[in-house]
């Protein structure tokens, strides 16, 4: 393992930096569109956005696409089944300004899509795996909270100690640099003519404005911290029971939202598609009973489509079965995945990163932050008989 | 592109010289803004209705645009049924000589047109003034359908209301983004009643006033010192006319059921007063009495499939313009393809009455889209007629009232809106929405009836058996749903099943004001039927 050393970089020298990455045709960054920030592809470093919080959608999209597919398959004229895999040879791309929650998020996704679960070899899934190789994250220390974020309640940010390739946090003459992998050091090497280790007071002013950014959070400081775990606590011990959750389902439209946009989720459904072999038309449908479309296709494809544990048609089992058959209870089980330690010992941290994304697309306000309070308050106050369907024992309510 | 035209945001500017661009969700009369990039949908975050958040429907709306059903080339059905494929100037030279060829036979009253909510508002006018050119008085759409000229409020107004009254609807399934506006009310101490015969999503948290179907505005009594909410559900159940009389003066707003449904109306494309809706125009059809028929992005068979059928079968000459395959464009003798919402230009107006420009987003596989189509039929064939501006639907007719449930006939039945959009195209054509509406499909393929759990306890039917419902003019028998949402005595039908049980229990009639057809909730008795 390479020695940490912190590195320093002069604004200048940072959009040379990018320029050559955007000239190499690696560069992601957020861009601003109307009102809206998103990270996309950076032909000019000016198109780079500076003033944001965060993105809508999580940059997750790069390793996780709404649908991507995992192999084709043809009948020959010869009655023989040709099976094509996908082309795994993905181009290399460097994804700046990422924030440390979505970091985070993608370290949680890395747990389970690359096998690292209970820290046993569990066999890794390929497409991910070659992407998320692809991928060197550079990401940049949040100085402004938005009124939604909440990662100083779930060791998501507003820096991070490791997860990142590069971690940037501006200065007020230049940038600090810290290097967090193997990956990170071999691009400092392609740079290090525009790089150099930075002084003590360089990260003696990173420790200053992270003190102060984390002042600045506007609803969630840390002492929000105590809720979340709080919450945490009560969703393990299944001390939330079920009036709880169906009045938390009463206000959930299953709009699929929350996991869509949720740095951490990585639900999936796998279908096949009937389309062309050139796929002139490009229209796909679904090869399985009920369908509808008219069959015109001759080429298969069996595509990879995020799915959502709140949908109704999640659950669904052959045969009619939901064995959650409600919101409330699809409700509890998303927190239960979010935020009980049974999950926290299998990914190390919680499903949670703060980034508050459900909270502002959740059409029921039942975001994370929103439900932890919720929680607590059921716990704590003399609301819990109420909502828990139980007396809690004296002890128990000291959560 | 989107752009806010009017509306007390005023506008924010084109989203342009960027890869992501912006548009309108196509589904509900919401208009949430939309962003797409790199072939996804997702919700634009400053925008004033959808503010970071959609429905399923939306988050899968770029589906669409490459949907197993969309439509790319002409079809023309020859004697024998088989469709064989055919340009689209040919097709249209076709069309023209068809149309006129019926006109001088029969007259301009054999023809008949229906336009769509989910096209722009001045795609609907072209379509009204093609009919105009016709001479046809017979211009409507089964989008209208239990639409209510209430005023316009804004969705600010329910978030900021301190008493709402929502009547007969659920917001949650069929118009979310006022469900998260009620949620908000509720947190800012609103006091949110709902009043209907099926418990709101959001009832447990509010308070829930039951009453059997189309009963409900007895439980309101134009009282209302709040902002009441009410969408499709009344019109349907014949008590349309009722409620704009007894809500008009009220602070009421009408949830619109389509993209459009706004434009639609304020396009004036629904019947004159010697015209006939789009129910009627269908009947005509399957009695002979209109012989061509021109339908610009409607669906009647998503309601009525049998009248459909029949009255295809009967028709000299039907055109369908549409960008997806509906069942009703595999029976027209000629289909002409559309281009998708995102694929032009124009505006449509939502349910606050709030005014979007739309721009194209993707280009239309074909280049025509529907008003391009009305405004070549016009040029074409129009020479028979001057512009017709309706007055107003009178919404006057007296209500249909309901049956009263009594010993012999103990439930009342009616239609289940929460599966409304179930039945849709637009959910068949996404893969993603049609994933999760097939449920219902699967687990109930010829539909269902909907009883709470201690009714069909007592009625002594099982889930999921066979159960014949009997009314005192006939019976149909349907499989049994429990819906622990359900008010006792009250059952209900998918909407899919409309014309079919209200066929067979004598419940489907014509609000004659409104000119749309009625479920009228109607008695019935129950029994386990042998499996």
């Amino acid at each position: 393992m390479t020695e940490q050393v912190n590195m320093w970089i002069s604004r200048t020298n940072l959009m040379e930096i990018l320029t050559r990455w955007s000239q190499d045709g690696m560069l992601i960054a957020p861009k601003r569109a109307g009102g809206e920030v998103f990270f996309a592809p950076i032909d000019n470093v000016e198109e780079i956005c500076w003033d944001y919080v965060n993105s809508l959608i999580s940059p997750k999209q790069f390793l996780l696409p709404e649908g991507e597919t995992l192999l084709s398959y043809e009948r020959t004229d010869e009655g023989e089944w040709v099976i094509n895999t996908p082309n795994l040879d993905v181009p290399e791309k460097i994804v700046f300004g990422i924030r440390s929650c979505d970091v985070a998020g993608i370290a949680y996704l890395d747990q389970f899509l690359l096998g690292r679960m209970f820290d046993r070899k569990i066999p890794p899934d390929p497409l991910y795996k070659r992407r998320r190789e692809r991928l060197t994250l550079i990401s940049v220390v949040c100085q402004k909270p938005g009124s939604t974020c909440m990662c100083v309640c779930c060791d998501g940010g507003p820096a991070l100690k490791a997860g990142y390739d590069w971690q940037l946090t501006e200065l007020s003459e230049g940038w600090l640099v810290e290097v967090g992998t193997e990956k990170g050091w071999a691009l400092m090497e392609t740079v290090k003519a525009l790089v150099e280790p930075a002084e003590t007071e360089a990260v003696t002013e990173k420790e200053e404005r992270l003190a102060k950014v984390i002042e600045n959070f506007q609803h969630y400081s840390p002492h929000h911290r105590v809720p979340t775990m709080a919450a945490s606590r009560g969703v393990s011990r299944s001390l939330v029971k079920e009036p709880f959750w169906d009045l938390i389902g009463a206000r959930c439209v299953e709009c699929g939202g929350c996991s869509y946009l949720c740095p951490t989720c990585f639900c999936f459904n796998c279908v096949d598609l009937l389309t062309d072999p050139d796929g002139s038309t490009g229209q796909e449908e679904p090869f399985c009973p009920l369908a509808p479309g008219q069959g015109a296709g001759t080429c298969y494809k069996r595509v990879r489509f995020r799915d959502n544990c709140i949908l109704e048609g999640f659950v669904r089992q052959a045969g009619g079965i939901y064995p959650r058959r409600n919101t409330g209870e699809r409700c509890r089980n998303r927190f239960f995945h979010k935020l009980s330690w049974q999950f926290f010992q299998r990914m190390h941290r919680l499903g949670c990163t703060g980034c508050g994304r459900c909270v502002k697309t959740c059409l029921g306000e039942i975001g994370m932050s929103q439900v932890a309070t919720e929680i607590t308050d059921a716990l704590t106050s003399g609301r819990k008989v109420a909502l828990t369907g139980q007396r809690v024992g004296k002890g128990e309510a000291h959560v | 592109m989107v752009r806010y035209v009017g509306g007390k945001e005023g506008s924010i500017g084109h989203l342009n010289n960027t890869d992501l661009r912006a548009t309108v969700c196509p589904y509900c009369g919401l208009g949430c803004g939309i962003g797409v990039w790199d072939g996804s949908a997702f919700p634009l975050e400053h925008h004033p209705v959808s503010q970071g958040g959609l429905f399923l429907r939306g988050w899968a709306s770029a589906e669409l645009l490459k949907s197993p059903l969309r439509l790319v080339r002409g079809q023309i059905r020859d004697p024998s049924g088989r469709k064989q494929s055919v340009s689209i100037e040919d097709g249209l030279r076709l069309a023209v000589e068809k149309i006129r060829e019926i006109k001088q036979r029969y007259g301009p009253e054999s023809l008949a047109v229906l336009a769509s909510a989910r096209l722009t508002t001045e795609e609907i006018a072209l379509i009204k003034k093609l009919a105009d050119s016709l001479g046809t008085p017979h211009r409507d759409s089964f989008q209208r359908l239990g639409f209510l000229p209430f005023s316009y409020h804004y969705l600010d107004d329910v978030e900021a209301a301190q008493e709402i009254t929502v009547i007969a609807t659920d917001p949650a399934p069929r118009h979310p983004q006022v469900h998260r506006r009620l949620v908000r009310a509720y947190y800012h101490g609103c006091r949110i009643r709902f009043v209907g015969c099926r418990q709101a999503a959001l009832s447990p948290l509010t308070t829930f006033v039951g009453t059997p179907p189309g009963w409900e505005l007895d439980r309101v009594n134009g009282k209302g010192s709040g902002l009441t909410l009410l969408s499709s559900e009344v019109g349907l159940q014949g008590q349309g006319a009722r409620a704009w009389n007894v809500l008009n003066r009220e602070r009421t707003l009408f949830l619109t059921d389509y993209v459009n449904q706004r434009g639609l109306m304020e396009a004036r494309c629904y019947p004159t007063r010697d015209g006939m809706g789009a129910f009627e125009i269908l009947r005509a059809a399957r009695d002979g009495r209109i012989k061509a028929l021109l339908i610009f992005g409607d669906d009647p068979s998503e309601f009525f499939p049998s009248l459909t059928e029949e009255a295809f079968a009967r028709l000299e000459w039907s055109v369908v313009v549409d960008h997806v395959q509906t069942k009703t464009s595999d029976r027209a003798h000629l289909t002409l393809p559309g281009s998708f919402l995102w694929e032009k230009e124009g505006t449509v107006c939502n349910t606050e009455g709030r005014v979007q420009q739309v721009g194209p987003i993707e280009k239309s596989p074909t280049g025509w889209t529907e008003g391009q189509i009305a405004l070549f039929l016009t040029d074409q064939l129009g020479n028979g007629g001057n512009e017709v501006t309706p007055p107003p639907l009178p919404y006057s007719s007296s209500s249909v009232i309901p049956d009263t449930p009594d010993q012999d006939f103990p439930f009342l039945i009616s239609l289940d809106f929460s599966t409304f959009w179930n039945n849709h195209i637009y959910c068949h054509a996404a893969v993603s929405v049609w994933r999760e509406v097939r449920s219902e499909k699967a687990d109930f393929p010829d539909g269902y009836l909907a009883i709470n759990a201690e009714d069909a306890q007592a009625a002594g039917l099982r889930p999921f058996t066979l159960a014949i419902v009997e009314s005192r003019e006939g019976k149909i028998t349907l499989r049994v749903r429990l819906d622990g949402r359900l008010g006792k005595g009250s059952v209900l039908i998918p909407v899919s099943l409309w014309e079919k049980v209200g066929a067979a229990l004598g419940a489907l009639s014509v609000d004659p004001s409104l000119k749309i057809p009625i479920f009228r909730p109607t008695a019935v008795r129950l029994q386990q039927a042998r499996q």
